[in-house]
């Protein structure tokens, strides 16, 4: 074996517990790296054989309805597929980027500080003629070494976690995905292996790289003086009479220790921050999403099942009739045992015309905002939503008005989310807008349809939000027009919302057969978005199980992506901190030799913890709350949607956490010394 | 013709008010085969001589000339080179590669030029320093008289064109300095190997062809002994 490669060996042998926890270090990033690859390779196929089956689907319709022709159905299909193994080429690269980046910050602490050790060593080399580079290679060779043994065990974990990681996946995409047969298949192939052997390497390399550098340039006559290892500067020592005032004599020394053991202290530090900020990001991350997913759900009904009727929008013809929107109704109803709500709507096809004089001025700002506008016009033009209920419902909405069956009921009420665009197309700006619309409620409202014919309706009574059922408003809103709900009205959407006394899944069928009866085309599945009349019956609970699982699913595997990272930085926490308690064996001899006991080394060692963990939460805690912000700001757009919120748990168990982790792994490492002998350990330490 | 030769040789260290000359201006030269001490009080600027004369550490002005090479104007990769093959360094502490057993140790010059010095030529040097029957022991376990014969044995082994002991004896008991000194005047003797000793021990000093005498970075004085 090369010299050079042979003190390497050496090096790794004198310190088996670093060694130990670099070689985990490295076995989990090519780990990471591996299944990264195959969950990326994985999710193309199960994404473009998804995009497949839904096109499939797409391409019957259109050979029904002639919408589009197949030949252009294939080259979008051609260009999903393509673009799926882009954007995950994309992500690998991303994800590759982060864990590389973190592995080589991480590993290469640990040569740092191998490498510090050997400056004397690589001093008497230098004197009897080594070079700088062979100086380098001996650190490199260690890197080798652990490569060696770590690249094809890690790829072993690697596939490991990508199986877990699968189970996982195909466990939530079944409830995901209704109906699917796709799985997230297992992937194992020469080009994952290939990729993460490479990128491995190059970590490994460029991990000892870095510190090999350092250690080449030191010259060989401070390193055989020892200048490179320890250099007490009077300014150092002097500055512990304050913490010493605070803290006691075993704060003060542990204050003086950390300044010379500045080298490993510096390295758990980083150590420690990285996995801060990866804590607070993901943290703040989970938190975003939640956020968002909410204001993207929002609330539509109470009940369990959905069935629904749209008609083809561009052909008034095929609306649904009131008489048979009252037989489904009617039919529902005769399930037994069911409470029902039947809400339709026809909208965007009515253009009303109101005099300023009856609106408020919320309602004058808001058509300038939304409608643009004159601001100085006595009639205001904007759309009307015509808006039904089942007779049952309506009678009693009628009820609550205080007006007639059969009346007509002014909504007087306008929730809308207001959007800018900038001149690009980007979203600048996004506000919700509620007010009342009506100052005075006219008698009459008049309006023409896409026809051209005008229509005048009466209007008896009024009705505000708050009195209305939540799926009739979310029916009357949205559209940025007024509403009035009417009695009867062939509508474009109508929707029965149902919460059946006991078998839900029994009446999802029994609805779907009463729909397809009275309307009379089939009924289509869930996910089917094809143009034309549609019949759907959703079971909600699990519509939005399915949601919730989708978001489970995804921070499943943020969560475990981001704990591997950490546990990588963990390793080198152990290493660093359990070497730099090894190495001062002789110091604490000496210590004890005068005088001070296990608990006043405990102590000592306590206070060092504590300084360390206090610069680590410094420097972490504002990054990782940085960090999260960025987040939140490209994911929330720019903060529009929902303001940002320092994510103050996290920050809470990441100090509790820190602390206590590097309690722990002194106290273990210090619990090793306490069996040496006093003399035996200043004597050997010294003898050479 | 001179083997070694020491022309102007000046060092400062420190910058500013903190400015101290180890060398002022340090000339002579050694004949082959000689064993030359240099002695001073310490801060004399011995240690700072005999690191530019190895060649790991370079002078402010000045030129060293060993065996017709002057070596500062090696970069420093050649300088390297230059030093395994052509330097042996001998230091108080030994400096021994704790992992490497004591063969490995004396073999390291030509370790470092991926060679092996052959059979003989290893047993010769082994035998020179009588350590044959440790040979697979580490710096750690061998007494400290033993560990500087190693550090010796390791200066030899490339038959290097001077061999520069910087205090030899100067962590030893009198019965291992004095094997040491033997060891050394021995190499001398046998192989006309040219020595330099830094001592601050008159009695060592006295063991030499001629001494000279540093004083605040200047020879003070260069005579033969006999």
């Amino acid at each position: 074996m090369k010299l050079t490669a042979k003190l390497a060996k050496s090096q790794l042998e004198v310190n088996r517990r670093r060694t130990g926890w670099t070689l985990i270090g490295i076995i989990l990033s090519v780990a990471m790296l591996t299944a990264v690859y195959g969950f990326a390779l994985g999710g193309r196929d199960l994404l473009t054989n998804l995009t497949f089956e839904t096109w499939e689907i797409v391409a019957l319709e259109a050979d029904e309805y002639g919408i589009q022709a197949e030949a252009e159905l294939v080259e979008r299909y051609i260009y999903q597929s393509t673009r799926f193994t882009r954007v995950f080429i994309i992500i690998s690269a991303v994800l590759s980027a982060v864990i590389v980046g973190i592995s080589v910050v991480i590993v290469s602490n640990a040569f740092r500080i191998s490498a510090a050790e050997r400056l004397r060593q690589f001093g008497i080399l230098k004197s009897v003629g080594a070079t700088r580079r062979q100086i380098r290679q001996t650190v490199i060779y260690e890197s080798i070494f652990l490569a060696i043994f770590g690249i094809p065990i890690g790829l072993i974990v690697g596939f490991l976690v990508q199986g877990i990681g699968i189970q996982i996946a195909n466990y939530f995409l079944e409830t995901i995905v209704i109906h699917n047969t796709e799985t997230l298949n297992f992937v194992i192939s020469w080009e994952i292996i290939l990729a993460a052997v490479v990128v491995s390497i190059f970590t490994a390399i460029l991990a000892a790289w870095l510190p090999a550098r350092k250690a080449a340039k030191v010259p060989a006559i401070d390193a055989i003086r020892g200048a490179g290892e320890i250099k007490v500067k009077a300014k150092h020592s002097r500055s512990g009479r304050v913490v010493g005032k605070i803290f006691g004599f075993e704060g003060a020394l542990a204050a003086k220790s950390q300044k010379r053991n500045r080298r490993s202290v510096r390295a758990t530090v980083i150590a420690l921050t990285i996995s801060i900020i990866l804590f607070i990001a993901a943290a703040g991350f989970g938190e975003t999403i939640d956020r968002a997913s909410l204001v993207f759900m929002g609330d539509v009904t109470d009940h369990i099942v959905a069935a629904g009727f749209t008609a083809n929008w561009h052909d008034r013809d095929t609306n649904l009739t009131n008489e048979k929107a009252d037989e489904i109704t009617q039919r529902l109803q005769n399930f037994g045992d069911v409470d029902l709500i039947g809400v339709g709507s026809d909208r965007f096809t009515y253009l009303a015309s109101l005099q300023r004089e009856n609106l408020t001025p919320a309602m004058v700002d808001f058509l300038y905002d939304v409608w643009h506008t004159e601001a100085d016009t006595s009639h205001y033009i904007l759309p009307v939503s015509l808006v039904t209920t089942d007779p049952e419902t309506f009678e009693m909405l009628a009820r609550r008005a205080g007006v007639a069956e059969g009346s007509n009921i002014l909504i007087n009420h306008i929730t809308s989310r207001f959007m800018h665009f900038d001149d690009t197309g980007r979203l600048t700006e996004t506000r919700w807008v509620d007010f009342v619309p009506f100052a005075f409620i006219p008698p009459t409202i008049e309006f023409t349809d896409n026809e051209e014919y005008v229509h005048q309706l009466d209007i008896q009574g009024v009705l505000t939000r708050d009195e209305l059922p939540i799926e009739v408003w979310d029916a009357a809103s949205g559209h940025n027009g007024i509403s009035i709900l009417v009695p009867e009205l062939s509508t474009e959407m109508y929707a029965w919302y149902a919460t059946p006394a006991d078998d839900i899944n029994m009446f999802v069928e029994y609805a779907r057969s009463v729909l397809h009866e009275v309307v009379d085309i089939p009924v289509r599945e869930i996910g089917d978005h094809a143009p034309g009349i549609r019949l759907q019956v959703i079971n909600i609970l699990q519509e939005t199980m399915m949601v919730t699982n989708t978001y489970r699913l995804v921070m499943v595997f943020i969560y475990g992506f981001v704990a591997l990272l950490i546990v990588i930085g963990l390793t080198n926490i152990i290493s660093t901190i359990s070497t730099n308690i090894q190495a001062r064996s002789r110091e604490f001899a000496m210590l004890s030799s005068v005088g001070m006991d296990v608990r006043g080394l405990h102590r000592m060692l306590n206070f060092e913890n504590i300084f360390c963990s206090a610069k680590a939460l410094i420097i972490g805690l504002p990054l990782g709350v940085l960090a999260s912000w960025l987040i939140h700001e490209t994911v929330a757009d720019g903060g529009i949607m929902f303001a940002y919120e320092v994510p103050w748990m996290a920050v809470l168990y990441c100090v509790i956490g820190v602390f206590v982790i590097t309690w722990l792994v002194t106290r273990v490492s210090a619990g090793k010394l306490r069996g040496q002998n006093i003399v035996e350990t200043i004597r050997m330490e010294s003898g050479m | 013709m001179a083997i070694l030769q020491v022309e102007n040789l000046t060092k400062t260290y420190g910058k500013g008010d903190t400015t101290v000359t180890a060398l002022g201006g340090v000339s002579f030269s050694v004949e082959k085969g000689e064993f030359v001490a240099i002695i001073g009080a310490s801060g004399s600027g011995k240690s700072t001589l005999m690191h530019l004369i190895g060649g790991v550490d370079r002078p402010d002005s000045g030129r060293v000339i060993v065996d017709g090479n002057e070596i500062f104007k090696r970069n420093e990769s050649e300088l390297a080179i230059f030093r395994r093959r052509n330097i042996g360094l001998v230091y108080q502490f030994y400096n021994l590669i704790p992992t490497l057993t004591a063969e490995e140790n004396i073999m390291l010059p030509y370790l470092l030029d991926n060679r092996h010095p052959g059979k003989s030529k290893l047993k010769e040097i082994l035998d020179t320093i009588s350590l044959s029957d440790r040979v697979t022991h580490l710096p750690s376990e061998l007494s400290g008289g033993q560990q500087q014969r190693v550090s010796i044995g390791r200066a030899l082994i490339n038959d290097p064109a001077v061999i520069l002991a910087d205090e030899p004896t100067g962590n030893l008991d009198s019965k291992a300095s004095r094997e040491v000194m033997d060891l050394l005047k021995y190499s001398n003797r046998k192989y006309n190997q040219t020595l330099l000793i830094i001592t601050h021990d008159e009695k060592i000093a006295l063991q030499a062809d001629r001494i000279i005498t540093l004083s605040d970075g200047h020879i003070v004085r260069d005579e033969a002994v006999r």
